[in-house]
């Protein structure tokens, strides 16, 4: 038996598994371009935990730095596919009435796969997949463990700048979302039965090489 | 075809982490966190190491084998906090310390645990001293670890085992447990047999640790 939420996470998996099936098989696999990207900037997150014991607090993320590398195939005209590992370190505090303190620091990496859609005047928009790791030491939240990895999605919005130097190192800004569900086994022991939606953003520089044109 | 399979991907995806996980109940508490002065005001003391005190700083007596137990004892209690409530280490400088952790006499010799019981072979004592206001502490807490000898004689391994035991028992108290539980499952149980925290013990001190003190801690 599947409960709603199982259920509605198979439902995604599953629609993303068929958009990719119509889209990820190239017209002319011959045509396919491969380039790199490398993509820097920083990212905010929200709450990975909300709790209660006297008075309410968080447990969040600082704002912290992103580091990303791609790896794009161009598919048929005006689509690309990708294959990203996006590393985040960052510190973690416990905001509560009265202050914000530090409790420690975690790094998340995530592996996506991507599809980007090209439009004109340089703009594109990448919907992904993937899934999600924080690694920390074995203390606090992650006391038990960090749970293994975590399902993700992304959407992001990428526009390249239209200037001569630019265009040679395919730099692009990029406006980046992602959302997964956070919770540790040490959470679970604690009580908390499901997990909590974690949603962060970013803002990034990315160069590439290889590829030719953008498709 | 397409794009409305993307956007609806993306929609899916962002609709479906929307809920929030409710907060779990706490039952369970024990009503020792705290101790009252029986005074004419009803005054309430409580004690805990604020956020800006962190990391207590222990000091253990240099002989036998209380480094180990002070280091492990603190370990225990860290580990009890989800949220970084504490943070504990062990220092080389007394005067530079919160706690300070000593032998009362004999110092027991250092031997792997035996797992036969003997609760009573070892004891501990935790004192405060209170400034004339008795709203913050004058100085560091002292904790004294000492063998007794007045019941059945112990093995040095069930000696080393009941240090064990008290040696987090005494610490918890040094952290603001100040008194007693009336449970043996709990290790702050007046004569403990428990080997660790029980799950009492940890909201107890978690709940603690989100508390408003009274007693403020003695300076720096």
């Amino acid at each position: 038996m599947l409960d709603g939420r199982t259920a509605g996470r198979a439902g995604v998996t599953a629609l993303l598994v068929a958009c990719l099936g119509l889209i990820a098989i190239p017209s002319d696999p011959l045509s396919a371009q491969v380039s790199v990207h490398v993509a820097a900037g920083v990212r905010y997150s929200s709450a990975l935990v909300h709790d209660s014991v006297v008075t309410p607090f968080d447990l969040k993320p600082t704002l912290a730095p992103a580091l990303l590398v791609s790896v794009r195939d161009g598919l048929r005209p005006g689509w690309s596919a990708d294959v990203t590992l996006d590393v985040a370190p960052s510190g973690l505090r416990r905001q509560e009435t009265g202050g914000s303190f530090d409790v420690g620091s975690f790094t998340a990496i995530a592996v996506t796969v991507g599809l980007r859609r090209h439009f004109g005047a340089g703009a594109s928009a990448r919907v992904g997949v993937g899934g999600l790791r924080y690694a920390a030491s074995q203390s606090g939240v992650f006391r038990e463990g960090s749970g293994g990895i975590i399902p993700l999605g992304t959407v992001a919005a990428t526009y390249a700048l239209p200037l001569s130097f630019a265009r040679r190192r395919q730099m692009e800004i990029e406006a980046r979302y992602d959302v997964h569900q956070f919770i540790t086994p040490a959470l679970r022991t604690e009580g908390f039965r499901s997990g909590r939606p974690v949603h962060r953003m970013a803002i990034l520089l990315r160069i590439g090489w290889g590829g030719g044109t953008t498709p | 075809m397409t794009p409305r399979c993307a956007a609806a991907l993306a929609g899916a995806l962002v609709l479906g982490a929307c809920n929030d996980p409710a907060i779990p109940s706490r039952l369970g508490v024990n009503p020792f966190a705290d101790t009252v002065i029986i005074a004419a005001d009803t005054t309430v003391t409580l004690f805990r190491w604020p956020a800006t005190r962190l990391p207590v700083r222990f000091w253990a007596d240099p002989r036998g084998n209380m480094r180990f137990l002070v280091e492990r004892a603190v370990a225990v209690w860290q580990y009890q906090f989800l949220y970084g409530e504490l943070r504990g280490v062990v220092v080389s400088d007394s005067t530079a310390a919160d706690v300070l952790v000593r032998w009362r006499d004999s110092v027991p010799p250092d031997v792997p645990p035996d797992t036969i019981p003997a609760p009573n072979s070892c004891g501990g004592i935790t004192t405060f001293d209170y400034d004339s206001s008795g709203l913050a502490l004058a100085g560091p807490v002292h904790i004294s670890l000492t063998v007794l000898t007045g019941g059945s004689p112990a093995s040095p391994g069930q000696l080393q085992a009941c240090m064990r035991r008290v040696s987090i028992h005494e610490l918890g108290h040094s952290l603001g447990l100040l008194r007693h539980s009336l449970f043996d499952g709990d290790i702050m149980y007046g004569s403990p047999i428990a080997d660790y925290p029980s799950v009492y013990d940890r909201r107890t001190v978690e709940m603690l640790y989100h508390s408003q003190p009274t007693v403020q801690p003695p300076p720096q």
